[in-house]
C-alpha cells in the first residue's frame, strides 16, 4: 500500500543544508495499522508530510497503492490526496471559517461528491461532537477542534490514515474513544493507517511500531513479535 | 451539502466595514462609468436624431446660388420620374408682433413649405391638426409667445396667419429656451409657402427644394446626372447630408468623458484589488489546509472567483441604478451648457447599461486575477506553518515591477492623447521609490508632531508598503487628474476668446439672404462707428466623403489675399505647387476628412464634383476649425458662387457693435438671415464652458472621493491585520488616543505622499499637454497655482476624513479578544 524508497528530506537554510530524513526504506501493507514514534523534531512530521503528497522528497520514491506520487504534478497529487488519504495535523488546521460540519464534509465537497446529513452528523457524534455541528473552530475548545479535524479525516474514507498526533491533547478516556474509532474503521474498511504518536498508550494499538530518530528508522517492532513487551516498556519510561 | 457561494458570502463579508468600503469603491466606480456612457451615447443620438430630422426623408436638395430661385427653373427636373416626391420651401426673416425688451428677442425664422402633408419632414404634433395649413409653431414657443391654437399671430411688414398646429421641438421647427436666449437664436415656424410668397412679394420664389428618388434608382452617379443636368444654370444640386459637427465640437468633451470613465474604473479596480489581495495574504492559511484537503489550485481559483463575483455583481447593480440616475443629472446639465434651443431627447440607456454592466462586472476580475494567480499557488506546508521563504522571489518581482513603470512611464511620456494613461500606470508601478524618498523627508516631521505613534505608523507604512503605496498612487492619479483639468478649464476659456479674437476676422458678420450689393454695402459703412466693411461669400453644404466613405458636410468661405486673411492663421503650408485649385482647411474638418496636407481631395460643389489641392491647415473659431477657404476666384471659378452673402464688419470701438448692430437691422429691411458679433460668439463659448466646468469639477470630486475611500479601506485592512498586534500594544499600555494618532498618522503618510506626488505629475501633465500637438485643449503651460492650494489642503482634507472611521474602530478594539484573535 505504502513504499517508500530511499526516501531523503533536505531543507535550505540560508546557505546550509539540512538533512531531515536521511534516507528512509519503509513499507506498510493494505490494512496495516502503524505507528511512528520518536523524539520532538526527528523528522517524523516532515515524513508523514511526505507520505501524504503535501511535499516532495529530495531525492528517493514513494509509492501509494502502486502509483508513484514523488514525479506526479502537484495537481495529480492533490487529487490522489482528496480521493485515498485522510490527514489529521499535528495543530488539527481547521478552516476558521467554516462551521465544524462544513469542516468535515470540505474533502468531499472538494471531490465535488455529496455526502447525507445524518452519516456526517453520526460520525461527529462517534467523535463525541454530538450537537456541534454549527458551532465555528474558535467555539470549540482544543480537544475539540483535534475531533473535528479526526472526523475531517474519516469523512471520505480514505484508503490511508495519516495521523499526526492525533490524541495529542486527549485525555485518557477520549483517547481511547477515538483510539477505538480509528481501530474499528482500520477493521471495518482495511484502512491504511500511519499513525505519529508519542503516546505509548496509543501506540500500543497498532500492529508495528517504528521508532524514528535522527532521520532514519532506527528500530521496528510487531505486535505478534517476541520484544513486542519489551519494546512499549522500554518506550513507557 | 457545503453551499460554496454561502462560503464565499461569508469570506466577502467577514471584515464588514472592508467589505463596505470595497463595495462603495465598485459602485462609485461604476456609477460614475455608467453616468459618462449615458452621457456620451446620449448626447451622440440626439446628434445623430437631429441630423436625420433636419434631413427629413429626402435624398437631395436643390438649392440656387443665390438665396432664391424661381420655381420655374425646376419645372423640367420635378418631372423626372425616379423622384418620387418633391419638397419646395422659402425661408424668410422676420419679427413676430410682441412686446419684447430687445428687438432680438422677436427675430423669427419662417419656413414656407409647399405642402404640409409631405413624407418628407415628419413634425410630431402634439395639437391640433397639421393638414390644416395655418401656422405651425413648437410649445416652447407657443409658451414664450403665449400663443395657443386658433390664436391669430402677426409678423411685422407680412400679415398674420392662425396658428393651427403645435408640434414638439424637433431640428426644423423648435425654439430658444427663455426669451434671454431668444436673444442669440430664432424662434423656428413653418406657414404655407403661398402664405409666405405673397407676404414677402417674393411670387413664385423658393430657396429650396428637396427631393426623395425611388430607391431602385439612387446610385452614385444618379448625382452626377443631376449636376451635369443643372450645369450652367444657377441651380446646384447636392445629396442631404447633414452635418453636426460643424456647430459643435464634441470630441473633447468626448475624449474628457472617457477618460473620467476608464479613471474611475481604474481607481476602483485598483481598490478591489487591494481587498481581494489582502483577504488572499489573511486566509493563505485557509487556503493552504484547503489545498491540503485536496482542493486543487483550480478549486482554490474558483473559490476566490466567486467572492469576486459577489463583489462584482452587487457593485454592478448598485452602480447601475445609480449610475443611471447620475446620468440623467449629467445629461441635464450638459444639454443646457451646449445647446441653446429647446430640445426633446431621450436618455440613450440601452448600449450604456449593457457596456457598463460587461465592464462592471469584469474589471474585479481583471484586479482580481494577481491574487487569484496567487491564492492558486499558495504553498502547502509554508503557509501552514507559517513559514515564509518568499522575500527572494519577492525582490525580483519588484525589480520586474520598477522596470515595467520605467517603460510605461517612457510610454507615457509620446504625443498622443492616450498615451498618458501610461503615464499613470507608470506611475503605480514606481510608487513604492516614491514613498522610500518621500518618507525621508516627511518622516521626521511626522514623528515631531506624532511622536511615538507617528514612529508605529511610519513602521506600519513599511510593514503594508505595497498596498499603502497603492492606494497612495490612486490618490495621487486622482489629484494629478483634477489639476490637469482645473489648468485645462481655467486656460480653456481665454484660450477660446484669445482664438476667437484672432480669427474672427471683424467685430460683427451679417448674412444676407441676398448678395450684399455695392450700395448696402456703402450704407453700411456709413453707419456711425464702423471703421471697415468687407463682403465675403461662404458657399454652403459643400459635402465629401470621409475615409470610411461617410458624407460629411461643411461650407467654405472666401478670402482675397492669403496674407492678409484675418479668419484663420495657417498652421501649416505645403510649398508643392499643383495644377488644381487650392483650399485650406480647418483642423477639425481635416482629421475627420481623412485628409493630408498638400495632397488633392475630392469635393462636391455647387458646380459638381471637383478635386482640390490641399494647400493647408488653418486654425479658426469659425464652425470651430469644422471649414474650408479658398480664395475669392477659386469660389467663384471652381465653386460656381457668386454671391457675396456675408458682410464683416469692423468697428471703431467694440462698445459700439450692438448700436451698429440695431442700425443694420433697421436699414436691412428684413433680408437679414444671421447676424453673429464676437463679444457674443464669446460670451457663448465662454458660457458653454462654465456649465461643462461645473460639471466636470463634480465629477472629479467624485473621483477623488473614489480614492479617499481607497485610503479608509487600507486603513481598516491595516488595522485589521494587526489586530493581535495592536492588543498587544494596549496590553503594553498604549492609550487609545495613541492608537488613534498612530492610524491618522498612518493615513496622513499616504495622503501627504499621494497629494506631492500628484501634484507633480499633475504639473508634467500639464507641461506635457502644453507641449503637445495631439491634444485637444487649448492649454499653454502655466501652474494652476490655486487649485494647486486646493488640490493640496482638499487631500490632506480628504485623508483627515477617510482616516477618522478607521482610526476610530482601531482605538475601540478590546483589549482581550484582539489578544486571542486568529
Ligand atoms: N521548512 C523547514 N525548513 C527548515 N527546517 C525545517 C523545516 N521544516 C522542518 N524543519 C526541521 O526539520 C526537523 C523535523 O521536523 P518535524 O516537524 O518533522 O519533527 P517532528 O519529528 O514531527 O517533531 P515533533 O515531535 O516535535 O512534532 C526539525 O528540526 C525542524 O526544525
Ligand atoms: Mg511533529
Amino acid at each position: 500500500m505504502i513504499n517508500v524508497t530511499e526516501v531523503k528530506k533536505e531543507y535550505k537554510t540560508g546557505k546550509e543544508i539540512l538533512p531531515i530524513i536521511k534516507g528512509v526504506d519503509f513499507k506498510a501493507e493494505k490494512g496495516e495499522f502503524v505507528c511512528i514514534i520518536g523524539p520532538s523534531g526527528s523528522g517524523k512530521t516532515t515524513l508523514l508530510h511526505l507520505l501524504g503528497g503535501l511535499d516532495t522528497p529530495t531525492s528517493g520514491v514513494i509509492q501509494l497503492d502502486g502509483t508513484e506520487i514523488t514525479s506526479k504534478s502537484e495537481k495529480e497529487r492533490t487529487i490522489l490526496r482528496r480521493k485515498k488519504i485522510g490527514f489529521v495535523f499535528q495543530n488539527y488546521q481547521l478552516l476558521p471559517t467554516l462551521t465544524v460540519y462544513e469542516n468535515v464534509v470540505f474533502p468531499l465537497h472538494a471531490d465535488g461528491k455529496k455526502v447525507s446529513t445524518a452519516k456526517v452528523l453520526e460520525l461527529l457524534a462517534a467523535v463525541g461532537l454530538e450537537g456541534y455541528d454549527k458551532r465555528f473552530p474558535y467555539e470549540l475548545s482544543g480537544g475539540q477542534q483535534q475531533r473535528v479535524a479526526i472526523a475531517r479525516s474519516l469523512i471520505h474514507e480514505p484508503a490511508i490514515l495519516l495521523a499526526d498526533e492525533p490524541t495529542g491533547n486527549l485525555d485518557r478516556q477520549r483517547s481511547s474513544d477515538i483510539l477505538d474509532l480509528l481501530a474499528k474503521f482500520h477493521q471495518d474498511r482495511k484502512q491504511t493507517i500511519v499513525m505519529v504518536t508519542h503516546d505509548m498508550f496509543a501506540a500500543g494499538y497498532a500492529d508495528r511500531i517504528v521508532l524514528f530518530k535522527d532521520g532514519v528508522i532506527e528500530a521496528e517492532v510487531r505486535r505478534e513479535d517476541e520484544d513486542y513487551a519489551k519494546f512499549l516498556s522500554r518506550f513507557m519510561a | 451539502m457545503l453551499s460554496s457561494f454561502r462560503v464565499s458570502w461569508r469570506n466577502v463579508t467577514r471584515h464588514k466595514k472592508r467589505f463596505f468600503f470595497t463595495l462603495i469603491a465598485i459602485v462609485l466606480g461604476v456609477t460614475v462609468m455608467t453616468s459618462m456612457f449615458i452621457a456620451k451615447s446620449t448626447f451622440s443620438s440626439l446628434m445623430d436624431e437631429q441630423e436625420r430630422l433636419t434631413a427629413g426623408n429626402a435624398d437631395f436638395w436643390i438649392q440656387g446660388t443665390e438665396r432664391f430661385f424661381s420655381m420655374d427653373e425646376l419645372d423640367a427636373f420635378a418631372e423626372r420620374m425616379e423622384i418620387e416626391e418633391g419638397l419646395a420651401s422659402l425661408t424668410k426673416h422676420g419679427f413676430v408682433e410682441m412686446e419684447t425688451d430687445f428687438p432680438e428677442q422677436a427675430s423669427v425664422r419662417l419656413t414656407g413649405i409647399s405642402h404640409f402633408d409631405n413624407g418628407i419632414h415628419e413634425l410630431p404634433v402634439m395639437k391640433g391638426d397639421i393638414k390644416k395649413e395655418g401656422l405651425v409653431i413648437t410649445e416652447n414657443t407657443a409658451k414664450l409667445w403665449n400663443k395657443d391654437i386658433g390664436d391669430s399671430v402677426s409678423f411685422q411688414d407680412m400679415g398674420s396667419i392662425e396658428i393651427t398646429a403645435i408640434v414638439a421641438e424637433g431640428a426644423m421647427l423648435n425654439s430658444p429656451k427663455d426669451m434671454e436666449t431668444a436673444m442669440l437664436r430664432d424662434f423656428r415656424v413653418m406657414v404655407p409657402l403661398k402664405t409666405l410668397q405673397e407676404w414677402t412679394g417674393m411670387e413664385n420664389q423658393i430657396s429650396e427644394y428637396r427631393f426623395k428618388v425611388d430607391s431602385d434608382f439612387n446610385s452614385p452617379e444618379l448625382l452626377d446626372a443631376y449636376q451635369s443636368e443643372l450645369d450652367e444654370t444657377n441651380l446646384f444640386v447636392q445629396p442631404i447630408v447633414v452635418d453636426m459637427q460643424q456647430y459643435n465640437d464634441v470630441d473633447g468633451m468626448y475624449y474628457v468623458f472617457d477618460l473620467i470613465a476608464i479613471l474611475a474604473i481604474f481607481i476602483s479596480g485598483f481598490i478591489a484589488f487591494n481587498m481581494i489581495n489582502t483577504s488572499i495574504v489573511e486566509r493563505k492559511n485557509e487556503i493552504a489546509i484547503m489545498k491540503s484537503l485536496g482542493y486543487t489550485k483550480a478549486n482554490v481559483m474558483s473559490l476566490v472567483a466567486k467572492e469576486t463575483a459577489i463583489l462584482s455583481v452587487i457593485g454592478t447593480i448598485l452602480g447601475l441604478a445609480v449610475g443611471i440616475c447620475l446620468g440623467f443629472v449629467v445629461q441635464d446639465i450638459l444639454i443646457s451648457a451646449i445647446i441653446t434651443q429647446d430640445i426633446n431627447y431621450e436618455v440613450e440607456l440601452v448600449t450604456p447599461i449593457i457596456t457598463s454592466t460587461i465592464i462592471g462586472f469584469v474589471f474585479p476580475f481583471a484586479a482580481a486575477a494577481l491574487p487569484l494567480y496567487k491564492a492558486g499557488n499558495t504553498p502547502i506546508l509554508d503557509a501552514m506553518f507559517g513559514r515564509n521563504n518568499t522575500a527572494k522571489r519577492t525582490t525580483r518581482l519588484m525589480l520586474v515591477r520598477y522596470a515595467l513603470g520605467v517603460i510605461s512611464t517612457a510610454i507615457g511620456l509620446v504625443d498622443n492623447i492616450w498615451a498618458f494613461l501610461f503615464l499613470f500606470v507608470g506611475l503605480v508601478l514606481l510608487f513604492p521609490l516614491w514613498v522610500k524618498l518621500l518618507q525621508f523627508f516627511i518622516s521626521p516631521i511626522l514623528i515631531l508632531i506624532f511622536r511615538f505613534s507617528g514612529k508605529q505608523a511610519i513602521r506600519s507604512m513599511n510593514q503594508f508598503k505595497g498596498r499603502n503605496a497603492n492606494t497612495a498612487a490612486m490618490l495621487a492619479i486622482g489629484v494629478s487628474l483634477a489639476l490637469f483639468m482645473s489648468a485645462a478649464l481655467e486656460s480653456m476659456p481665454k484660450g477660446m476668446e484669445e482664438d476667437i479674437r484672432a480669427t474672427f476676422g471683424g467685430d460683427i458678420i451679417v448674412q444676407k439672404e441676398t448678395a450684399w450689393t455695392e450700395n448696402e454695402i456703402a450704407e453700411v459703412n456709413a453707419i456711425e462707428g464702423v471703421e471697415k466693411v468687407k463682403a465675403y461669400a461662404e458657399v454652403p453644404n459643400i459635402t465629401w466623403n470621409t475615409p470610411s466613405d461617410e458624407l460629411r458636410e461643411f461650407s467654405v468661405i472666401s478670402y482675397s489675399d492669403i496674407h492678409h486673411a484675418e479668419m484663420f492663421d495657417v498652421l501649416e503650408d505645403s510649398d508643392k505647387e499643383s495644377e488644381l485649385p487650392a483650399i485650406y482647411v480647418g483642423e477639425r474638418a481635416l482629421i475627420e476628412m481623412g485628409a493630408e496636407v498638400g495632397k488633392p481631395f475630392t469635393f462636391n460643389t455647387p458646380a459638381g464634383e471637383k478635386d482640390f489641392f490641399i494647400k493647408g491647415s488653418v486654425q479658426t473659431s469659425h464652425y470651430s476649425g469644422y471649414v474650408g477657404f479658398a480664395e475669392e476666384h477659386v469660389i467663384r471659378d471652381f465653386y460656381n458662387w457668386h454671391t457675396d452673402n456675408q458682410l464683416i464688419i469692423n468697428v471703431v470701438e467694440e462698445e459700439m457693435a450692438p448700436v451698429v448692430l440695431s442700425s443694420i437691422w433697421a436699414a436691412s429691411g428684413g433680408t437679414i438671415s444671421n447676424v453673429e458679433s464676437m463679444p457674443v460668439s464669446i460670451e457663448q463659448a465662454k458660457s458653454g464652458i462654465t456649465g461643462m466646468s461645473d460639471l466636470m469639477n463634480g465629477l472629479l470630486i467624485l473621483v477623488i472621493a473614489i480614492s479617499a475611500i481607497g485610503i479608509s479601506n487600507t486603513l481598516f485592512m491595516n488595522t485589521l491585520e494587526r489586530i493581535k498586534e495592536l492588543g498587544t500594544m494596549r496590553a503594553l499600555g498604549f492609550t487609545k488616543s495613541q492608537v488613534r494618532l498612530m492610524i491618522i498618522a498612518e493615513g496622513l503618510l499616504i495622503g501627504i505622499t499621494g497629494v506631492i506626488v500628484g501634484t507633480l505629475y499633475g504639473i508634467l501633465v500639464i507641461y506635457l499637454n502644453s507641449v503637445s500637438n495631439d491634444a485637444p485643449a487649448f492649454l499653454d503651460f502655466s501652474v494652476p497655482w490655486f487649485s494647486l492650494l486646493l488640490a493640496i489642503i482638499g487631500g490632506i482634507i480628504f485623508t483627515l476624513l477617510a482616516s477618522w472611521l478607521p482610526s476610530n474602530s482601531a482605538s475601540r478594539i478590546p483589549i482581550k479578544e484582539a489578544i486571542n484573535y486568529e
